[in-house]
């Protein structure tokens, strides 16, 4: 097969992270630098302390070689983070917000930039974790939701979806033909008055 | 009349140099709607539909074309590099921008091979049905499949009908020799399934509304998540209303 | 019992589809399967010759003998659609996996090259490789398999060439970290590479190309930071 099995149906976490590191970031520039022109995006002129948004991938390049400091996402700090650990407390049925690709966005800054954030990285590590346990069982319990035609899963990133796939896809498709199944026979059926479609029946009643 | 050549010589050069830069401004201009993360969008999109999408013509030219120029870029400048190692006058932040333009080139070489490779897995995958699908409607359809898939899908059917004819199937009763038999209550023809359930993203401000069912509907709203048939918004995908995760 | 044998080859095929290689060609099997399609062809022709004899015999005919025969034809003609199936399951697979290695632009194993290949191929320590086909021995394949990997590398090669900047053979990993930090370990001679010249003097530190350096680092020179 031109691509392997395992990259067919779904996404590897090597591959969520590269799209993550494509997000623009701000970084405060320590010297100044020529403009630079990638397929895409084009990095200005640095100045010294004049910010700019760059990929994040370019802003770790720049940073690794001491050429700039990143700011930090306002997201990634210990008073927000704690917020949205409650509000995952308050509201067990939602999902708070948090960016697309906030975990893989915390793990690269804490890994390449830990120095620029405001809190120590093992205080924010914690409490990621955490958020990220309680949004885990969040959503496993969802998945009793699960029917044959379609779920909402706002509020997830990336990632924690990657995860959720293989499964519900299974149990979609598994319900999908059940569903099929039973909807050609009560198709067959439904002029002798049977009870199949449960839904309709309730439908009716409302009426 | 040598003053005049002269004269001849820096208009000439001057006319040179300002179209160059307008040529360069002309690039600039076209590669504002960032096809970097067109790219990425049309790779993910490739990846997690069950069927082939129509190939993106005109970006992958683009893309293509900027790699290729950046990659000229780069010898031209490693080979300025080593002439003008000795005197120093390479800087070290000159070096560092390759480096980033380099990252840069690696990075997008890496969406267009994993893109292209996808697309030649599905058309390996239900290559009777796309060498039947293409040739139904020769005009509407020719957009699906780039010249290079055509052929290699053709090229290939012509060489795996030959493997097993020289396996196997010439040595059988006539009237087994076929690779597309739709008799005997199962069709030899392997084709996508379009019901499929996929991971969507709702990326319009207007809501999308999905009919499910008989009185059913679903309104896909901006950011919203979730999962559906494939088959009730691939043509969201194509307009670039959704897009697959 | 009619589609034993293709039973057999299909376990064949279930258990290389886990394999890094491709087991040696089944040609044993392959030739039992076609010798069975031929005898149930024959069943038929003659199973046909009876409906017709029936058929004209028709006032000497119960429904019962009609129908007992219908239904051998109907089981016969399954049996050999069903062997079909195995082969083509059978070779599809062996294909898939040839293209698979095709992709990988490595040597195959020949008898010459039988022992060096087994060490030097270290591409399936790639995660991304498992179940991957990395390997392939020429002697494994029949002729026709022969013919067709020589074909499908002609046609990746006309593919490829659509597509000169691509390496379309590359990792499919993305690359996440094309350059390193690298300090030196112990003394050395002078490294040439595309972005100048550097010395190799103990604890001095380069920013460099991880392919232009991995090479050093395995012995030792260099250690990425």
């Amino acid at each position: 097969m031109v691509l392997p099995s395992h990259l067919q149906h779904n996404l590897m976490p090597s591959e969520i992270n590269f799209v993550a590191e494509n997000e623009l970031i701000t970084i405060l520039p320590r010297y100044s630098m020529n403009k630079i022109e990638l397929i895409g995006h084009k990095i200005p002129a640095l100045r010294a302390m004049r910010r700019e948004k760059v990929p994040i991938w370019v802003a770790v390049i720049l940073k690794s070689q001491d050429k700039c400091s990143i700011v930090p996402p306002k997201w990634l700090n210990l008073a927000y983070l704690k917020d949205k650990y409650e509000e995952e407390i308050r509201k067990p049925q939602v999902f708070s917000e948090l960016p697309w690709n906030w975990l893989e966005i915390s793990k690269v800054l804490l890994a390449k930039a830990a120095d620029d954030l405001s809190d120590p990285s093992h205080q924010l590590r914690s409490v990621l974790q955490d958020l990220r346990e309680i949004r885990l069982v969040k959503s496993h319990k969802g998945l009793r939701e699960l029917n044959e035609s379609n779920i909402q899963l706002n509020g997830l990133s990336l990632l924690e979806i990657n995860e959720l796939r293989p499964f519900v896809l299974t149990v979609m498709n598994k319900l999908r033909q059940l569903h099929d199944t039973t909807t050609t026979r009560g198709a067959v059926e439904a002029g002798e008055g049977d009870d199949m479609d449960d839904e309709d029946n309730y439908d009716d009643e409302d009426d | 009349m040598a003053s005049n050549m002269d004269i001849d010589d820096i208009l000439q050069e001057f006319d040179n140099s300002s179209k160059a830069s307008l040529k360069k401004q002309k690039k600039l201009s076209s590669s504002t709607p960032n096809i970097y993360d067109e790219l990425v969008t049309a790779m993910l999109n490739e990846r997690m539909a069950p069927e082939i999408l129509p190939y993106k013509h005109e970006l992958m030219t683009q893309v293509l074309e900027q790699i290729s120029n950046q990659q000229q870029y780069l010898l031209d400048s490693h080979e300025y590099g080593d002439l003008n190692a000795q005197s120093g006058v390479v800087s070290g932040d000159f070096k560092l921008q390759l480096m980033i333009i380099e990252t840069d080139v690696e990075r997008i070489n890496y969406l267009v091979r994993l893109y292209l490779r996808t697309r030649l897995s599905k058309i390996d995958k239900f290559t009777i049905h796309y060498i039947n699908e293409t040739a139904d409607a020769e005009e509407s359809n020719s957009s699906l499949l780039s010249r290079e898939e055509t052929e290699y899908m053709h090229q290939h059917f012509k060489i795996l009908t030959q493997l097993y004819n020289n396996c196997f199937l010439k040595k059988m009763p006539h009237t087994l020799t076929l690779l597309d038999d739709t008799t005997g209550g199962e069709s030899m023809i392997v084709t996508p399934d379009v019901n499929q359930p996929v991971f969507i993203k709702s990326v319009t401000k207007a809501g999308i509304i999905i009919p499910l069912g008989e009185e059913d509907e679903l309104e896909l709203e901006e950011n919203g998540i979730y999962v559906v048939k494939y088959s009730l918004i691939r043509r969201y995908i194509e307009i670039g209303d959704v897009v697959l995760i | 019992m009619y589609g034993d044998v293709a039973n057999k080859l299909i376990l064949d095929a279930k258990r290389t589809s886990n394999l890094s290689e491709i087991p040696l060609y089944q040609s044993d099997l392959v030739k039992d399967i076609l010798k069975e399609i031929s005898d149930l062809n024959n069943d038929v022709e003659y199973l046909e010759e009876q409906e017709q004899l029936l058929r004209e015999d028709g006032e000497n005919t119960t429904e019962e003998e009609t129908k007992i025969n219908q239904c051998q034809l109907f089981v016969t003609h399954l049996s050999m659609r069903r062997n079909k199936r195995c082969l083509l399951a059978y070779e599809k697979l062996r294909a898939d996996k040839i293209d698979e290695f095709s992709w990988l632009n490595l040597d195959p194993i020949t008898d010459s090259t039988k022992e060096s290949s087994r060490t030097r191929n270290n591409i399936s320590d790639n995660s991304i490789y498992t179940n991957y086909t990395t390997q392939l021995a020429l002697d494994n394949l029949s002729h026709p398999e022969q013919e067709y990997f020589k074909n499908y590398q002609d046609l990746l090669l006309e593919y490829k060439s659509n597509f000169a900047d691509i390496d379309l053979s590359g990792n499919l990993e993305p690359p996440t970290i094309i350059f390193i930090d690298v300090r030196v370990l112990k003394n050395g001679g002078e490294v040439q590479t595309e972005y100048g010249s550097f010395n190799l003097i103990k604890d001095s530190q380069f920013y460099v190309r991880k392919s232009d350096v991995e090479r050093l680092i395995q012995q030792g020179y260099l250690e990425e930071l």
